[in-house]
């Protein structure tokens, strides 16, 4: 029996005055605008797309920033109502939706937009806009008609790409097509790819012929793991149905978008890259109607190259691109018989740099290259598979030509994060089951590569491609996690500075070979006029530093994307590898991973319109010493009308630096200190730091959707030195009801002017000293302190007590403690007192 | 008479083709006996075996004499040596004569007071190591010995090195704690175990005195035991049998060791055993006495058969080898089987166990008109032919395999995609009717990632992949048999010690699991170059070994393939025999061995010749379960009636007629489904799913749950419960399950449209739920009552007491009468007379329209309560 919840009066009234405050502290201030999601999704290109985004505070939208050529933005709304269930028009909640006229260009590259929308305020979450060749319809499922059954399938046109959703779990979709005999009926889903918060977008996908028997199904593919893609040959003319559902009967409401036609789905390319400039024969895999071989001139551009398959009698393109490698090195292609080292005695021997390419094209199938090397040559041997889109799991080896058949050899089955220059995340990523083998020739000679499945698994489309590469290190930064990343992964991944304010980033840094070694610099590139960049150096050992962004006052609101690279100091040595990562997690499911994960390598930083607040420290004289704490003091400088509170706290700090928790100026009020303590180990050196500041109060919660305005500090510099006094505190023992001395022995570490106080900490319940503050001078040897022990005091011994001397250096008190000692506290002696 | 004087005398021929014609034969057991060293004994039993078979034990009234009185001296039935030399020992009772040759060796020789041999015992006989006394993890009062043994060496030195001239004396032996504990001179937890007059007493101080040796490494050790005799029919309560034990050992030596054995019973109420081997008859019926010695157990049937017997043997039908094997037993326990049951039982039956549904009308119709004497056998053979099979099969498999998904750590594999295509393959296997070796063996070499491979999910089932539990589970699944015991100690009820655990264990000790490309998928990867584990008692290396079986040669390979190979072979009876009875518990509610997972020595068969039998045709069918099957449903075994007679109702384990089972949670639901013509909803299932289709174990409803549906957390066979509760008759009664389903169903509304009179509508109610006509009693009754609740005035009366109840129409009564009300109060020209007027015209027509519909299911209610008195009964939810 549930009793409902009643309210008496004063606690009604309560709750009513809260929510009008509530409600007041979010007019006051529009928090950081979010985006969830956009709808459609996708749109064919050549078109005009109509898209809404949807999120929250996304008041006064600015501009829409893409990551990719080709699209860009004919207008832009707010939306104020939809047009709701009941054919009524109805509000939307303030700032959630945006209406934005998007105009894709007829060569605009198929497949994935990264983009972001800025507000007046900041600028949103990165999302994803999926661009394809073909029409869209809608599903219409809800206004139309229901499509559950392969009788009351939609009629879809040849080529067309259905933007439908599945409305609850046990949902499937049925689309109908007419095809005549030995054409290909291909589908390709994009639901996972489109990257939603929370849910399961994992669907499943199948064929039927026209009496409803099953051709083809497919839950997953290699091509996009969650998004399963089907291609086969028609046996005859009529119709065939494609039906789409999830793949446990366990969604939630997921949209996708699917792909249905006659087009080339290939699941593989071979070989999967050449060498830059250069015009290579591609054989494409996977297609029902047999295998081809296409020329492909691969550009000048390294790394990657999306390739889209165009079938050659219909023209007709593939919906999203395979991935090719462009290198700018020579390929070598695997000749069979190479299953072991013996079989290919009489092989060229290929010289590195190099890419190996070739296909394990059955379960236990092993392929072997020969190549020389010098003795102290460094290469970078990695093995791409995964990062191909290919259903291989490789594993790598090599071996002397000459070495014993029973010899070990060295072998790398997987990579990490950081040899691919991949910043730490909390998933796991498909392309570190690439092996990455770093080699160093032990001798002047010959050698055997080999590589092979992990599973033993084989089949025509495991495509792998060795890439061959001098060892060299790259350094890459990102944004390093704050603890509310945990539930919302892109807060704060992304740089707003209000005009005429300050804004940090805790950047980190990955290296992918060895430790760097030099004090390195950070630098930004492309940052807007009116931007500056300040960053402390980066010395060995360090892997993060507050990286502070300042906007001139008057620079106007903008967007840019920019790079975040890392040099020498002195900018002599250019040849270092650097730039900016971020790790997009999307599909979160459970409470421990993602689905899926993109990176992306350009940091959006946002101009936004001036911020009520700003926040200035005063640089301290003195330095922290160790087992110490001094006092920060800072001011808020408020505009005029802004009066709410104001929360202040340092987001980094070097290690051993121990913070108090955020401390919150309250209304109204401009000026607070801020505690920093330094254990025994904080190193001593000097370091940079900022304070953090945002409106509101209290700390931020790990799921806090109360979005906020940040603003920094200037960098102030943080010297941590040695104690001034060391004290060493000698054991003593007390008994109950008399006094004792202790002394502490004092070795002078660094002068300090005039006299210091001291006084002794931490000491046990019932003992006290008898005179609580005593002087030293800069001479003094030791200081005695008498204490005195009452009958509430424990017996036992005692440990922990401490010196807490404060002192005065450059006009500031610093305090400290030190020491460590040992009370010994007895039981009272001789007769009892009376009275007991 | 003179007729039936044959017939007695043919089924006596029959019955015990061995003593045919032969007459009573007087036993003597140990068959064979030898005397080695100058302190060996050895007590011998004899046993008079009548022409019945039933069995009397008179060594206590034989004369006993040795052939050569100076080779052997007899005292009373006890046998110790004189000199060496062979020659015979002689028993004779009641002019019956029994020979057993003697040989006598050593007796120069006095063998040694040995740690192992004679030390260890009393441990063991005492129950100092078991497991509540010394033998406990941290042992009992600062002394811990091994459990019941498993570890003579750590044994030694604890009593001998660990406080050193406390546990043991040896400058005054009699002063060691061992002994002092053992007589009580000291305070012992544990008690007087014995006096200083006692055997064991003596054992441990000849001992102290010859210094607390250890043995040498060549001690023998042993290696089997027997319990003499070997089988025992009681012919009447209170009768008593005394027990032989003999214990064999490595070096080709025996000794009698009944008096260090420790004694067990399976069925106190039929034979008890005393602590000395003494066994006494109960009430009729078979039961197995254990003795247990070293890590050795060994059992023998006894069997009461009751006072004054005057069983006849019935004479009936054998269908197939089933029935004559059953039917062997059961003359052997004077037991006579029930009738055959009648066609409506049968159908019923089968239809439940075969496909998990019951008949439709017209199934029931069809076969109750067949003439055909074989229309049984057609429709069993149509029956597993049908996809329902499939299902039930899959579900089976399901439990056994323990297809549940876990979502809170996908690490370790058990995501709810990955056990989606895991079912769906072990579907696929059943679909296509695997054999069951086949199937076994692709599923324990199952390796890669959980999605594509689906056969790797074997080893994801536990909560994370250790090699000991997944050696378990899989002697458990495959084999029938829990070794779990064993991993800490030697198992005390059966032959598994600590070098076979940890021999089968090595077997998954390479096995691991790796992530995958996505977070919910993991592979299985084994390390073909660490298969092997540490023996916790000493660390060496134990390499795979087979179950009771040999050592493969696997190093560097994969030791899964060889397991794979020795466990699904034809050869392996404990597999097949495994496979064999778990099939048969399914249509007999109980295993022959049960419960099916837990076979071992002290759990026997209730029929071992049977079990070798089905066991042994399995393997003959090529692992074909559905011939098995159709052995089992076409035996005239399964086609017994539930309806007992005098001998056969205290009956529980010898399939003398056909056990009252509660049907299964899925089929229970899906019968209940079937007949309202509802459907039910299940979380990741498609629409239409039948409860016996659901996939993974956490699927589940209240309903499934409460009626014991496997959560598929263990392997346990236990898992699924079919025993009847109280809340389960709550919930048939109040729970929403049947009342709604009676709601939503068409059946009633539909008889009731097709004008069908009274009597017809209860008679199908009563074939849709129980497969039977009603009787002519029930009928009448329940015609009666049908009458007078469906009169006019009745129904009338019904729908008000139910439009009383109903929110809905009060408030429209309310309005109506209000809106009367504020009529008669305006002006007759007035502008709202007119929509008033309408308005009360449209409640009114609502109203007249809510009591017809009331009126229409009011005179339904009547039918909806039979159908529920129907489901209630213990005749529908039973299977019988």
């Amino acid at each position: 029996m549930h009793s409902p919840i009643t309210l008496s009066r004063p606690q009604f009234y309560c709750a009513i005055a809260c929510l009008v405050v509530f409600f007041l502290a979010t007019d006051a201030m529009a928090g950081t605008p979010r985006l969830s999601r956009l709808t459609p999704p996708g749109g064919q290109r050549g078109t005009q797309v109509e898209v809404e985004f949807l999120g929250t505070h996304l008041d006064q939208p600015r501009d829409v920033v893409f990551y990719e050529s080709g699209i860009s933005v004919d207008s832009m709304e707010m939306i104020e109502t939809i047009i709701g269930a009941n054919g009524r028009p109805q509000d939307v909640p303030k700032g959630t939706r945006v209406r934005v006229r998007l105009k894709i260009a007829a060569d605009c590259p198929l497949g994935s937009h990264g983009i972001r929308l800025r507000t007046a305020n900041g600028i949103t979450d990165y999302r994803r806009f999926f661009v394809g060749p073909f029409s869209t319809v809608d599903e219409d499922e809800q206004t139309v008609a229901r499509n559950d059954l392969r009788e009351n399938s939609k009629p879809i046109a040849l080529n067309t790409t259905v933007f439908g959703r599945l409305n609850d779990a046990p949902d499937v979709d049925n689309y109908r097509i007419e095809v005549k005999r030995g054409q290909r009926i291909s589908a390709e889903v994009e639901a996972a790819r489109l990257g939603v918060d929370r849910g399961i977008p994992d669907l499943h996908l199948t064929i039927l012929d026209a009496e409803g028997k099953k051709l083809a199904e497919a839950d997953d593919s290699t091509l996009f793991l969650q998004d399963p893609v089907l291609s086969i040959r028609a046996e005859k003319d009529g119709a065939y149905y494609v039906a789409i559902r999830h793949g446990m009967y366990n969604g939630t409401g997921e949209a996708y978008r699917l792909h249905i036609g006659t087009f080339a789905r290939p699941t593989g390319l071979y070989p999967a890259g050449g060498q830059a400039g250069t015009s290579i024969a591609v054989s494409i895999l996977g297609d029902p109607l047999g295998k081809r071989e296409e020329a492909v001139a691969l550009g000048k551009t390294l790394g990657d190259f999306n390739y889209i398959a165009i079938d050659a009698d219909t023209k007709v393109p593939s919906p999203s691109p395979n991935t090719l490698r462009v290198s700018p090195f020579p390929n070598v292609l695997e000749a069979e018989p190479n299953d072991s080292p013996e079989a290919i005695e009489s092989l060229k021997v290929a010289s590195l740099p190099i890419a190996f390419n070739g296909i394990i094209q059955k379960p236990g199938d092993i392929d072997c290259f020969r190549f020389q090397a010098k003795k102290g040559d460094q290469y970078r041997f990695h093995a791409l598979a995964n990062a191909l889109a290919s259903p291989l799991d490789p594993v790598i080896w090599i071996k002397a030509v000459n070495a014993k058949p029973n010899a070990a050899a060295q072998r790398a089955t997987d990579s990490r994060a950081n040899q691919l220059g991949l910043p730490p995340t909390g998933g796991l990523n498909r392309v570190t089951h690439d092996p990455i083998l770093e080699f160093t020739a032990p001798a002047d000679g010959e050698y055997i590569l080999g590589i092979e499945d992990e599973r033993g698994e084989g089949g025509d489309n495991f495509v792998y491609r060795i890439e061959v590469s001098p060892a060299e290190d790259a350094i890459y930064t990102y944004i390093a996690p704050e603890p509310e990343n945990q539930q919302q992964p892109q807060i704060r991944q992304s740089i707003v500075v209000p005009a005429g304010n300050r804004y940090t980033a805790q950047i980190g840094i990955v290296t992918t070979g060895r430790p760097y070694s030099g004090d390195l610099e950070i630098v930004g590139v492309n940052l807007p006029e009116g931007v500056t960049l300040h960053a402390p150096k980066l010395t060995s050992g360090m892997t993060r530093v507050p990286v502070v962004f300042e906007a001139a006052a008057g620079v106007k609101p903008q967007t840019a994307l920019i790079d975040l690279i890392v040099r020498p100091v002195g900018g002599s040595d250019t040849s270092l590898m650097s730039g900016y990562r971020q790790t997009m997690l999307m599909n979160q499911y459970g409470n421990n991973d993602y689905y899926l994960h993109t990176t992306i390598n350009k940091l959006a930083l946002a101009v936004a319109e001036p911020a009520p607040f700003r926040v200035e420290v005063e640089s301290p004289k003195s330095s922290l010493v160790q087992n110490g704490e001094m006092a920060l003091k800072f001011r808020v400088i408020r505009s005029e009308g802004f009066t709410g509170p104001v929360t202040v706290q340092i987001d980094w700090k070097p290690t051993g630096v121990i913070t108090a928790t955020p401390v919150t100026i309250p209304e109204e009020e401009t000026e607070g200190t801020y505690l920093l303590g330094a254990a025994r180990n904080a190193a001593a050196g000097k370091y940079q730091l900022t304070l953090t500041a945002t409106d509101g109060a209290g700390r931020l919660g790990y799921n806090d959707r109360n979005d906020r305005t940040y603003v920094a500090s200037q960098l102030f510099g943080l010297s941590i030195s040695e104690p001034h006094v060391e004290a060493r505190i000698a054991r003593t023992s007390i008994e109950r009801g008399k006094t004792a001395t202790l002394t502490c022995r004092l070795n002078h570490l660094q002068p300090f002017e005039g006299k210091a106080k001291a006084t002794l900490a931490r000491l046990p319940r019932g003992v006290e000293l008898v005179e609580p503050m005593r002087e030293i001078a800069a001479g003094d040897k030791e200081v005695i302190f008498t204490i005195r022990a009452t009958g509430d005091a424990l017996v036992g011994n005692y440990q922990g007590i401490v010196l807490d001397l404060t002192v005065t250096d450059n006009g500031q008190s610093v305090r400290q403690l030190s020491g460590s000692g040992i009370l010994r506290i007895d039981t009272e002696r001789g007769p009892k007192p009376s009275g007991k | 008479m003179r007729i039936m004087y044959h017939a007695l005398a043919f089924l006596v021929v029959g019955l015990f083709p061995g003593a045919a014609g032969a007459g009573p034969t007087l036993k003597l057991f140990p068959a064979t006996i030898e005397l080695s060293g100058q302190n060996d004994s050895q007590g011998v039993v004899v046993q008079l075996v009548d022409d019945q078979g039933v069995t009397k034990d008179v060594t206590g009234s034989a004369s006993f004499r040795v052939a050569d009185p100076s080779i052997a001296k007899l005292t009373g039935p006890l046998l110790s040596p004189a000199k060496d030399g062979t020659t015979t020992i002689i028993a004779e009772h009641a002019g019956l004569k029994v020979e057993a040759p003697l040989v006598v060796k050593d007796v120069a020789k006095s063998r040694s007071v040995s740690f192992r041999l004679d030390v260890m015992p009393v441990f063991m006989r005492h129950g100092c190591n078991n497991g509540s006394c010394h033998g406990a993890a941290r042992g009992k009062d600062g002394f811990m010995l091994s459990l019941f043994g498993y570890d003579p060496a750590g044994d030694y030195h604890r009593l001998t090195r660990q406080i050193i001239g406390r546990r043991v004396d040896l400058a005054v032996p009699e002063k060691s704690l061992l002994l002092e504990k053992t007589t009580g001179a000291v305070p012992h937890t544990g008690g007087k175990l014995f006096d200083t007059n006692h055997n064991d007493y003596k054992t441990l101080l000849r001992w102290l005195q010859a210094g607390a040796p250890d043995d040498g490494s060549d001690a023998p050790e042993p290696i089997g035991i027997e319990l003499l005799p070997p089988k025992i029919v009681f012919s009447g309560k209170g009768q008593t049998q005394n027990m032989v034990v003999r214990a064999k050992y490595s070096d080709g030596s025996t000794r009698d060791v009944t008096r260090l054995a420790l004694y067990m019973t399976n069925n106190e109420a039929i034979a008890s055993i005393d602590a000395n081997g003494h066994v006494k008859a109960g009430g009729r019926g078979g039961a197995f006495v254990f003795a247990r010695f070293s890590k050795f157990t060994v059992g023998t049937e006894a069997i009461v058969l009751p006072t004054d017997d005057q069983f006849v043997w019935p004479k009936t039908p054998e269908h197939n080898y089933i029935d004559t094997l059953v039917f062997d037993k059961l003359k052997k326990l004077h037991i006579a089987p029930s009738e055959l049951a009648p066609d409506e039982a049968f159908l019923r039956r089968v239809y439940l166990d075969l496909i998990g549904l019951p008949p439709t009308r017209e199934e029931l119709d069809t076969f109750l008109a067949d003439k055909n004497p074989r229309k049984r056998a057609i429709l069993i053979d149509a029956l597993i032919e049908r996809p329902e099979f499939v299902d039930m099969w899959t579900m089976k498999w399901g439990e056994l395999l323990r297809i549940r998904a876990n979502n809170q750590n996908p690490q370790y594999g058990r995501d709810a995609k990955a056990m989606y295509s895991y079912a769906a393959w072990v579907k696929d296997q059943m679909a296509i009717n695997r054999p069951l070796n086949e199937f076994a063996a692709e599923l324990l070499v199952g390796s890669g990632s959980n999605f594509k491979s689906p056969t790797a999910n074997l080893y994801t089932s536990a909560e994370r992949i250790t090699a000991e539990k997944t050696a378990e589970d899989i002697a458990q699944v495959f084999l029938g048999t829990r070794i779990q015991c064993a991993q800490c100690h030697n198992h005390p009820f059966d032959r598994w010690t600590m070098d076979d655990y940890y021999g089968f264990t090595a077997f998954f000790a390479g096995l691991n699991l790796r992530r995958g490309i996505e977070g919910r998928e993991v592979l299985v990867i084994n390390n073909n170059a660490a298969n092997t584990v540490a023996h916790p008692v000493d660390g060496r290396r134990v390499k795979p070994k087979f179950l009771g079986g040999d050592t493969p040669e696997v190093d560097g390979k994969d030791p899964r393939d060889a397991l794979a190979a020795w466990l699904t072979s034809p050869k392996n009876a404990a597999f097949s025999q495994s496979m064999a009875n778990t099939i048969w518990s399914h249509f007999f509610g109980r295993g022959i061995i049960d419960p099916v997972d837990d076979v071992r020595i002290s759990n026997p068969p209730s029929n071992k010749e049977l079990l070798e039998e089905i066991g042994s045709k399995l393997v003959a069918y090529n692992f074909d379960k559905k011939k098995l099957i159709r052995d089992i449903c076409n035996s005239r075994t399964y086609q017994l009636s539930v309806t007992t007679n005098t001998t056969n109702e205290l009956d529980e384990a010898y399939f003398s007629h056909a056990y009252v089972r509660r049907l299964r949670a899925e089929v229970l639901l899906d019968t209940i489904s079937r007949i309202t013509g509802t459907q039910d909803r299940f979380a990741l299932s498609p629409p239409g799913t039948r409860a016996v289709q659901i996939h993974t174990g956490e699927v589940t409803t209240y309903f499934l749950t409460t009626f014991g549906r496997a959560p598929r957390q263990t392997p346990c066979s236990c898992e699924v419960n079919s025993e009847a509760n109280l809340s389960q008759a709550l919930h048939l009664i109040n729970g929403d399950t049947i009342s709604t389903k009676i709601a939503q169903s068409r059946l009633i509304t539909t008889l009731v449209a097709e004008k069908k009179t009274p009597e017809a509508i209860i008679q199908e109610l009563y074939v849709q739920a129980l497969c039977r006509k009603p009787t002519d009693a029930e009928a009448k009754k329940l015609a009666e009552i049908v009458r007078r609740e469906t009169e006019p005035a009745r129904v009338k009366e019904l729908a008000l007491a139910q439009l009383d109840r109903d929110p809905v129409y009060k408030r429209t009564q309310d309005r109506l009468e209000t809106s009367k009300a504020d009529l008669k109060k305006l002006p007759k020209d007035s502008k709202e007379v007119v929509a008033l007027e309408r308005s009360i015209a449209t409640l009114e027509q609502a109203q007249a329209l809510a009591l017809r519909r009331i009126e229409a299911t009011a005179a339904l209610m009547v039918y909806g309560d039979i159908l529920w008195g129907l489901f209630n009964s213990t005749e529908f939810t039973f299977n019988h």
